[in-house]
């Protein structure tokens, strides 16, 4: 399967008239990627497509579709029996409402929602901040924070990255680490793209906490993206510290939500 | 203001679009965006963008904004 195969499938429900539902945002270099690995299934069916993208012991489900009661009869599609799926359902919560109850009818349910908060530049934020304590992630250091980070995330709502992707964010200079003898005291991954940076993973190991460490972290980053215009990041949304702590640093939520939906196949119900 | 940029600033609201020429690589629209821009595009307008048009290219800046335009009989 090619990325091209794939985008013209999703291209193919779009110009088939009606409306158009879908949750796949995908540019195409990603798709390419993912291709590439081998970890893409497509399925094409009367009024939608449904694209799965295996992530270890579940397939991340992405879709288009002209109208719900198709989104609804595709995702009851027989050939996805008994696999676990999940869906990130994005948008504004009063856009949402009609495509859940679609999953929902479907036997999916909400395993949770986040909530994209933005940050405006700031600039009063001192231009030459510094902290010799936290330094750049060098490419060898991919394996350990992925392996740091697979202890903290959600697998099914917050998505670890591969390794060849924090080793490429090292080499960008997008990997942020603050040691402790031979383990990760904290690490900050970001992406810059133009005027605007994604805080992807901000973490402290919880046996360093209360060393500042994770204030050096965010500092050296804003001082690291100073030319960007607006930060942004996506947080769990009932992770009420998270967002304090966030919010503490100007953070404000701008409306987007993440509904991440489940369900569950047989080997993991 | 034309229609397009009140579209634009609809999304984005942070951003002055009238000063880039490439929307995508200035970090001002990323790919939940683009999606977003052509539905309501599609809505301004009252057209039907195909999928096969929906590519950064035709939405990177203003001008390639109003050429996906003409192409579905808009004059904007």
């Amino acid at each position: 399967m090619t990325a091209g195969s794939v985008l013209e499938a999703f291209a193919r429900v779009k110009s088939g008239g009606g409306g158009f539902l879908t949750n796949f945002y995908a540019t195409p270099d990603i798709v390419d990627r993912w291709a590439t690995r081998g970890s893409l299934r497509l399925l094409e069916l009367e009024g939608a497509v449904l694209l799965l993208r295996r992530d270890q012991d579940f397939d991340h489900l992405s879709y288009a579709a002209t109208d719900l009661p198709r989104l609804t009869e595709a995702l009851r599609a027989p050939a996805l029996a008994g696999d676990t799926l999940t869906a990130d359902l994005i948008g504004r919560e009063s856009d949402l409402g009609r495509v859940v109850g679609a999953f929902e009818t479907a036997e999916f349910h909400r395993h949770t929602s986040l909530v994209r908060l933005t940050r405006m530049a700031d600039p009063a934020f001192p231009d030459d901040y510094s902290d010799s304590q936290v330094v750049s992630g060098r490419r060898e250091d991919g394996p350990a924070v992925q392996a740091f980070l697979a202890r903290l995330l959600d697998r099914f709502a917050e998505q670890l990255p591969e390794v060849d992707e924090i080793e490429a964010a090292a080499e960008r200079g997008n990997l942020l680490l603050e040691r402790r003898g031979a383990d990760l005291g904290g690490v900050l991954l970001f992406e810059a793209t133009g005027q605007t940076a994604v805080l992807r993973y901000w973490f402290v190991n919880d046996r360093f906490r209360d060393q500042g460490i994770g204030a050096r972290l965010i500092k050296t980053f804003f001082r690291t993206c100073r030319s960007s215009r607006r930060i942004v990041l996506w947080v769990i949304a009932d992770n009420h510290d998270s967002i304090a702590k966030y919010g503490h640093y100007r953070f404000r939520p701008e409306g987007l939500v993440d509904h991440v939906m489940i369900r569950k196949g047989e080997r993991l119900a | 203001m034309n229609r397009i940029e009140e579209v634009l600033k609809g999304i984005r609201p942070e951003f002055d679009f009238t000063k880039s020429q490439d929307f995508i690589s200035d970090g001002m629209l990323d790919s939940f965006d683009v999606v977003t821009l052509v539905s309501e595009l599609d809505r301004t307008y009252g057209i039907s963008i195909e999928g096969t048009d929906i590519l950064p290219e035709n939405v990177q800046s203003i001008d390639a904004i109003r050429r996906l335009l003409r192409k579905y009989g808009v004059a904007p």
